[in-house]
């Protein structure tokens, strides 16, 4: 039982320990107006 | 020409919660523990045959799913047919999804009927309804009238089980037509953590149950335990193939592979975000709380209060009517018997959304629908299906019908056609390269060999087991093998003592005209996609 259930919570553990470290702020790019294609077309 | 708006989760921890959201549902907290506590195939040779499933099945299976939905997504498609229509890139190839497509949407038919009980049963708990004394009957009677046991259409009508039915039905419809990340994501980025939260409640309440029972200092939650995990004669187990065929399958049905739903949910991911990780952490999830929470709560809980005859059952049994008899016993039960009811409640409907969003992405890329028409349109399917159900409770009969043919066959053949497209139609190297796109973990190499030699051999033989044992009727013995017709068989075709059942005959007919309508889908979306 303690292998098992052991097992499993530090597998579990371990992974979201690893996904939480890894997560990176998002990159604040110099702003980007979105294409809309209907602009396009107007042109 | 407006801008196409394509979904997408928001965040890796968002893809993770909801697959481990679909993964984690009854069968982790009821099926699970009753089949290491089965006196006959139980203990310590099921669970070595479990997590040898796990490394050589259930991984790799997971991971081959999430790097085909990935893939899939990349090239504009986000249902099993459309994914499918993209590996394979023959005519024919779109209809190896059809599976994709009718098994999550039949099994929801009679899982949100399930996850209805759930809520009734938490509502009931907590207000005290579900304390019926000392006698298993008053249970089991209170159960027959909830679900209808005794008689078709006795849940049909204003009274609360089918009010239930009702609200937990359209709850999962409001939730499915708010989208991916406003929905899904949103209620499992909550649901998830607040299940383990009261799981972890109800672990202390069970640990800390001790003898209940003074004058039966035999039944303790220390003997429980013992009842469950005590090793047993491991040897002797393996050698049993009736150990590896339940250990395999329970791993194969736990994790939510070949249900069409994490190769969905992939789908919506980018060409670079991480698969492998995301993968073993979702699955971790999925084990975490099968063997660490629910192999601890509900058979030690059973067992201190009622004794190893109270563990006999099936899951049914378990969940609904010993465990409200074990909560009655207890101090403040009501309460802690209401959030158990609570904790099963969230575990079935995050797997309840899991199996919509594949028929919801068919429908809009399959046919072009907008939202609400895709939801309108498989709200009626699904309503269809589940009156069934409802309504053919006797026995419940309908609801077992179409969970052996869908839920355990289709499921069974749809992961084996999986591992098989992946190795011989994507090529295994090219999934190898695929699935480490963007990963953050790398796969150990040993298993490249394992996705392509052993799990294909491993899932086959099982899956032809499965099929031997529970189809032909074949006692699992090559010295004195004996085949007698299981009852799905005789249900369908008759035999001594056991007449065909209409209803069975009935709802196999309408899963055949619901496949068939199915694969006429199939075919009108395949000639959008060959015209866009």
């Amino acid at each position: 039982m303690l292998i098992s259930v052991g097992a499993v919570t530090t597998l579990f553990v371990w992974c979201l320990w690893k996904v939480l470290a890894g997560t990176k702020p998002p990159e604040h790019l110099a702003h980007v107006e979105p294409i809309e294609t209907a602009d396009l077309e107007k042109r | 020409m407006s801008t196409k708006k394509t979904e997408a989760w928001s965040s890796k921890l968002g893809v993770i919660m909801a697959v481990a959201g679909s993964a984690v549902g009854l069968g982790n907290f009821l099926r699970f523990p009753g089949l290491v506590a089965d006196p006959e195939t139980g203990g310590g040779a099921f669970l070595i045959a479990y997590f040898i499933s796990l490394l050589v099945v259930g991984l790799p299976i997971c991971w081959v799913e999430w790097t085909l939905g990935r893939f899939g997504g990349t090239q504009g498609y986000n249902s099993s047919p459309g994914i499918f229509h993209a590996i394979i890139r023959r005519p024919w190839g779109k209809y190896v999804g059809l599976l994709g497509f009718i098994i999550p949407v039949g099994v929801y038919f009679y899982y949100v009927v399930i996850e209805s009980w759930c809520l009734g049963y938490a509502w009931s708990s907590f207000g005290g309804a579900l304390d019926l004394g000392k006698e298993p009957a008053a249970y089991s009677a209170h159960f027959a009238a909830f679900t209808g046991l005794k008689a078709d259409g006795a849940v049909l009508g204003l009274g609360a089980p089918f009010l239930f039915f009702v609200g937990v039905f359209v709850l999962n419809f409001v939730i499915i037509y708010r989208g991916l990340s406003k929905g899904i994501e949103f209620i499992c980025n909550w649901g998830m953590p607040l299940l383990i939260a009261i799981a972890l409640i109800l672990l202390a309440r069970v640990m800390t149950l001790g003898t209940p029972d003074p004058a039966k200092p035999e039944l303790s939650v220390w003997n429980g335990l013992g009842y469950m995990w005590n090793p047993r004669d491991i040897a002797h187990g393996l050698a049993n193939p009736a150990v590896w065929l339940k250990a395999a399958s329970q791993i194969f049905f736990t994790l939510s592979v070949g249900f069409g739903v994490i190769i969905t949910y992939a789908s919506y991911l980018k060409k670079k975000d991480d698969v492998v990780l995301s993968g073993l952490t979702a699955t971790a999830a999925n084990e975490f709380c099968e063997v660490g929470l629910g192999g601890l709560i509900t058979v030690p809980a059973a067992f201190a209060f009622l004794g190893a005859s109270a563990v006999a059952g099936g899951t049914f049994a378990l969940g609904f009517n010993v465990l409200p008899q074990v909560f009655a016993g207890m101090p403040y039960g009501h309460l802690f018997g209401g959030l158990f009811f609570v904790l099963l409640f969230i575990a079935a409907i995050t797997s309840s959304l899991s199996m919509l969003q594949p028929g919801i992405a068919f429908l809009e890329e399959g046919l072009g629908l907008d939202r609400r028409g895709s939801v309108a349109l498989l709200g009626l399917i699904t309503a269809v299906g589940c009156t069934l159900v409802v309504w053919f409770s006797e026995g419940l009969k309908a609801l077992s019908t179409v969970d052996f043919w869908i839920g355990d066959i289709g499921i069974f053949l749809q992961g084996t056609l999986l591992i098989y497209i992946f190795n011989l139609s994507f090529g295994t190297e090219r999934g190898w390269q695929e699935a480490h796109h963007g990963a953050d973990l790398r796969i150990p190499r040993l298993f490249k060999p394992v996705i392509r030699w052993v799990s294909p051999a491993f899932l086959t033989t099982i899956f032809a087991l499965f099929v031997l044992k529970n189809v032909a009727g074949w006692n699992l013995s090559f010295a004195e093998a004996r085949f007698t017709p299981t009852e799905p068989i005789l249900d369908l075709i008759g035999g001594p003592g056991h007449p065909a059942s209409g209803v069975a005959r009935l709802t196999a007919l309408f899963l055949l005209v619901f496949a068939g309508f199915s694969a006429l889908l199939i075919r009108r979306a395949g000639q959008r996609w060959e015209a866009r």
